[in-house]
């Protein structure tokens, strides 16, 4: 078993006050333009954490790794370190949190399923270039989460796939330079059917539809993705290291998911903890309650992240945390605005940002009723 | 023509207008407020400014139980537009409890709301009740308005807070009961466009539950979905049980306030189920859900500062209000 890369008490706080800082003094004063313009600023993305962050999802040998305070080295992101880092941006924004460039969205795909050359070509781009954008594109309007009533096909052809299909609410669509796009080749043969290819932003056919225009979110960069006859060279499909092109389809999406939801889970944790730090320090009030819901969802983050780090099976724990975590940002957005009143409604009011931003972690990467189905299963109900 | 007779008629009309004018007008209005015109000229023809200035109670066009139906016709399209509309209930309301004739211009409700029925129009005269330990003064104030803001709802509303009011005219005292009584006809104005709102988001999420199809079977055959909507169901009937009580008895004290109160409990399940029922379409702006989840947070924290008030509670949330009230 590969070892989980761990930080010391001393160098995880440290970590954690340094990205507490970049949320504090970049990302919060930026949220508001982003999220009504859609744009990320320019102060954001120059900023130098902004490149340690996107080199943070390169492994090691690749040339990325997080840096590890107050040494030269570096250490690979586990979901555990990822979490902590998740969790103080999106108490800096949500919406900013998403939209900030680097493979974090394409990261687990690549790195369970890429060949070694695909790895190397991808994941070099986001050490030696700045503001590079990946994008994980599963979701079409009439499937969500159900991945094997994808409409988007892949036919085989001479030297590689032709790609037809409009994928929807894709994150960083928008600005994406390239995409993991997952299309079925025989839809009978249900998840087997299943392929997952890297699709550059400037191959034939690939073009960005609609920029979505939705209640929060505005940073993300959230788009459709349309795929007309566009071709896919052979080397751009995803087969992992048994050449088991079949697998690397749904187990592809499946790994993704779990990562995603246990980040989307910490999101929920920095909205809530953002709504209690604000009410506490600019309003006077303590939640009591609040502060321990705060750190139970931090530990159900932590511990289906370990789970997902050392291999065990992770659904349970992970659905746990995505289900609790979700409701619980949401009821804080809703308590926020109640104390506060009319002043906390106004646009551009953290808390009206926050409440509009908490609902989605709900509903993306498998909503809260499929997290309840999978926990269902796994007890057997 | 008697009262029920007047109803029925009036009723085919309003729909009409609700769904020919209103509904398409919605989502235009968030970012054309200039549209207004057009839908307050329709509205105008069918009479709803009369029906507005005729009071909730012993209005000569129709009865309470009428004009909570015509008012969550129109709420149902759009909780904004209903308002606006119906907004002339509050000053009729005012104006049978007051010794003076008030001339037609929007009014402060009441003083430490942030909320100003100011809408769209920065007045320069208005009135404001004063509460004070010996009782309510009415009063016209002059008042100086601070640049507009915009809420996360009703987007096509601009609302102006007062910077200064200076007194310019004692009206009068209003008795603590008419006091009472007039915050309970603003509350049932409220109420009425937010059953609109909730009728309408249940009705289009279940509509969407049972279109949408995953893993094969419409959504609705998933027990998680069917009990979110059954239980938005229960929230919506519940309420409206209470409301309709607090309708039919309007000198039972506290009636309107306990409507309000569950309101404001089952509001929020019910906006946020809807968007969850409707998955991430319906965190977009195609679908109206997400309007209406908005929407319903404005109309809850008006709702939650009038109920404030009639409670006379004095926690930080209205404290907070308070400070920011004119001076």
């Amino acid at each position: 078993m590969t070892p989980i890369p761990t930080l010391t008490p001393a160098q995880h706080a440290a970590l954690r006050e340094e990205a507490r800082c970049f949320a504090r003094e970049h990302l919060r004063p930026a949220a508001a333009v982003a999220d009504r313009t859609g744009e990320i600023p320019p102060r954001v993305l120059e900023h130098p954490w902004a490149d340690i962050l996107s080199a943070a999802y390169v492994p090691c040998r690749y040339g990325g790794g997080v840096p590890i305070p107050g040494s030269d080295r570096r250490i690979e992101c586990s979901s555990q370190i990822s979490i902590l880092l998740t969790e103080e941006l999106a108490w800096g924004d949500p919406g900013l949190t998403c939209g900030l460039p680097g493979p974090s969205l394409t990261f687990p795909v690549l790195c369970a399923f890429g060949s070694e050359a695909q790895r190397e070509r991808y994941f070099r781009k986001f050490s030696t270039q700045r503001n590079v954008w990946g994008a994980f594109a599963i979701t079409e309007s009439h499937a969500g989460s159900d991945a094997t009533a994808l409409r988007t096909r892949a036919r085989k052809v001479d030297g590689g796939y032709i790609l037809n299909g409009t994928k929807c609410f894709i994150t960083n669509g928008a600005r994406a330079d390239y995409t993991i796009v997952f299309a079925t080749i025989d839809a009978s043969r249900k998840q087997f059917g299943l392929r997952a290819f890297i699709v550059d932003r400037d191959a034939p056919g690939f073009s960005i539809g609609t920029v979505e225009k939705m209640m929060g979110l505005g940073a993300a960069g959230i788009a459709e993705i349309v795929l007309d006859e566009c071709f896919v060279p052979k080397s751009q499909l995803l087969c992992g290291p048994d050449r088991k092109a079949y697998l690397a389809g749904f187990h592809g999406a499946t790994a993704a998911w779990s990562f995603f939801r246990i980040e989307v889970s910490a999101i929920s944790v920095g909205i809530a903890r953002a709504i209690a730090d604000t009410l506490r320090s600019e309003y006077g009030k303590t939640l009591p309650e609040v502060e321990r819901d705060i750190h139970i969802g931090r530990m159900l983050c932590q511990r289906a992240a370990h789970a997902h780090d050392t291999g065990l099976p992770a659904q349970y724990a992970v659905s746990i945390a995505k289900a609790y975590t979700a409701q619980f940002a949401m009821r804080m957005a809703v308590r926020g605005i109640e104390i506060i009143g009319a002043e906390a409604l106004v646009e551009g009011h953290l808390f009206e940002r926050l409440y509009r931003a908490a609902k989605v972690f709900d509903i993306l990467e498998g909503t809260g009723e499929m997290q309840r189905e999978h926990i269902c299963t796994h007890l057997r109900i | 023509m008697c009262t029920n007779e007047m109803t029925n008629a009036l009723l085919p009309p309003v729909e009409d207008f609700a769904a020919t004018c209103v509904a398409p007008m919605s989502r235009r209005m968030e970012r054309d407020p200039a549209v207004w015109s057009a839908i307050a000229a329709r509205a105008s023809e069918l009479g709803l400014h009369d029906i507005a200035s005729g009071g909730f109670y012993h209005n000569p066009y129709c009865d309470a139980a009428a004009l909570a139906q015509i008012i969550g016709c129109v709420g149902q399209r759009d909780a904004a537009i209903a308002l606006r509309l119906f907004a002339g209930l509050i000053h009729s309301a005012l104006q049978s409890r007051a010794a003076h004739p008030l001339v037609t211009a929007p009014i402060f409700p009441y003083e430490p709301c942030a909320f100003v029925m100011a809408m769209n129009v920065p007045v320069a005269d208005s009135y404001m009740i004063r509460s004070s330990a010996s009782g309510h003064e009415l009063l016209l104030i002059g008042t100086t308005m601070a640049a507009t803001r915009q809420y996360m709802g009703f987007r096509g509303i601009s609302w102006f807070a007062p910077q200064s009011a200076p007194v310019r005219v004692m009206l009068g005292n209003i008795s603590t009961s008419d006091y009472a009584s007039f915050l309970d006809e603003i509350s049932l104005l409220y109420q009425c466009v937010t059953f609109g709102l909730l009728r309408a988001t249940i009705q289009y999420a279940h509509a969407y539950a049972h279109e949408r199809q995953t893993f094969g079977r419409a959504i609705v055959r998933w027990q998680a979905v069917s009990q979110k909507l059954a239980n938005m169901a229960i929230g919506y009937e519940r309420a409206t049980a209470c409301f309709d009580h607090a309708l039919h008895h309007p000198q039972t004290p506290g009636a309107v306030w306990q409507s309000q109160c569950l309101l404001c409990t089952v509001l929020d399940d019910i906006v946020e189920g809807a968007v969850q029922v409707l998955g991430g379409h319906g965190y977009l702006e195609d679908h109206p859900v997400e309007k209406w989840m908005r929407d319903a947070q404005v109309l809850k924290t008006m709702l939650r500062e009038l109920g404030a008030i009639i409670a006379n509670d004095t926690n930080t949330h209205t404290d907070t209000c308070t400070a920011r009230g004119v001076a």
